[in-house]
């Protein structure tokens, strides 16, 4: 009988930050009119991006005859694929921080102010233990 | 000021129920109800600030909360908690963050209510910036009846994820 996978717990920030993005994969086109806001940012403003975030592995791809897109893969498997058709290198920059600082979780609503798997300090409030009510 | 939680129990059943663990205060109650009296918060103490006693009480207990106040709003951390805020702006990932808003400091039996807040000297808050992620789409959607009106708003919240990476409180 295999032993069953015993899964770390992670909390990511509380010795050390991990960043939770990996590799940023840059796809445009040569020839078509939409990629031509992505190539100027890539001549422009990759490599400064790249050099200050040296965590991150920064790959660039001609894809003929689509649409530029920037696929960010992170540590837990899972990509975001975002396109840039027809933006300027400054909403790109916009869309390339998103993905940086993001992790590959999936967008979701966040209900609660605090999300914790601690219990309780103080404990559940019982009826039995607690004063009993007076007016 | 010191807050005790003793006064809840005192009066009440004194058979231990399984779901709530033994308190080690019930000693404290039963032994020097004088102290518990002056610690006791109902009335307005005369003693506002916390005496080294009445910390080394918080100090023995084994888990500690905290009400920190971030951008004018109570968040209720322990450690290793995840803060979700609206996005700041001057903040990058991994920043650690000090905090020192805090309106109460607290365990499983005591608690320091700050006024307005608790002073740093007892306590070292720390978070660090763990993403930046942008929230699902949140529809509001406004309609008057027989009116003719009718509004679709859509938001897409920028946060900002803080993880609790040390809650303490000091000597």
């Amino acid at each position: 009988m295999v032993a069953p996978m015993v899964h770390p717990v992670l909390k990511n920030g509380v010795g050390a930050f991990i960043p939770q993005c990996r590799r940023l994969v840059f796809h445009y086109c040569e020839r078509s009119g939409s990629s031509r806001g992505m190539i100027e940012y890539l001549k422009k403003d990759l490599i400064q991006f790249a050099k200050e975030h040296p965590h991150v592995e920064v790959i660039v791809t001609p894809r003929p005859s689509k649409h530029p897109v920037i696929r960010g893969l992170y540590l837990n498997g899972k990509d975001k694929v975002v396109c840039v058709r027809n933006m300027e290198p400054t909403d790109i920059a916009g869309k390339v921080a998103l993905l940086k600082e993001s992790s590959g979780n999936r967008m979701k609503v966040f209900k609660k102010p605090v999300i914790s798997t601690t219990e309780s300090v103080r404990g559940i409030w019982s009826p039995f233990h607690a004063a009993p009510h007076k007016i | 000021m010191l807050r005790s939680f003793t006064s809840r129990m005192v009066g009440a059943a004194q058979r231990t129920n399984s779901a709530v663990t033994a308190s080690a205060v019930r000693l404290f109650s039963a032994t020097s109800t004088a102290t518990q009296a002056t610690t006791s918060s109902t009335e307005s103490s005369s003693t506002p600030s916390t005496t080294p006693s009445e910390l080394s009480l918080l100090r023995n207990q084994l888990r500690y909360y905290a009400v920190a106040e971030i951008k004018s709003r109570p968040y209720l951390i322990t450690k290793n908690d995840i803060i979700v805020l609206d996005r700041l702006k001057d903040v990058k990932l991994g920043d650690v963050i000090e905090l020192n808003q805090i309106k109460e400091l607290g365990s499983k039996d005591y608690a320091i209510q700050g006024a307005p807040y608790v002073s740093s000297e007892y306590y070292s808050i720390k978070a660090t910036v763990i993403e930046q992620p942008k929230g699902k789409i949140v529809e509001t959607f406004k309609k008057k009846r027989r009116k003719h009106f009718q509004r679709r708003y859509h938001i897409k919240p920028l946060h900002t994820l803080l993880r609790v990476s040390e809650l303490e409180v000091k000597a």
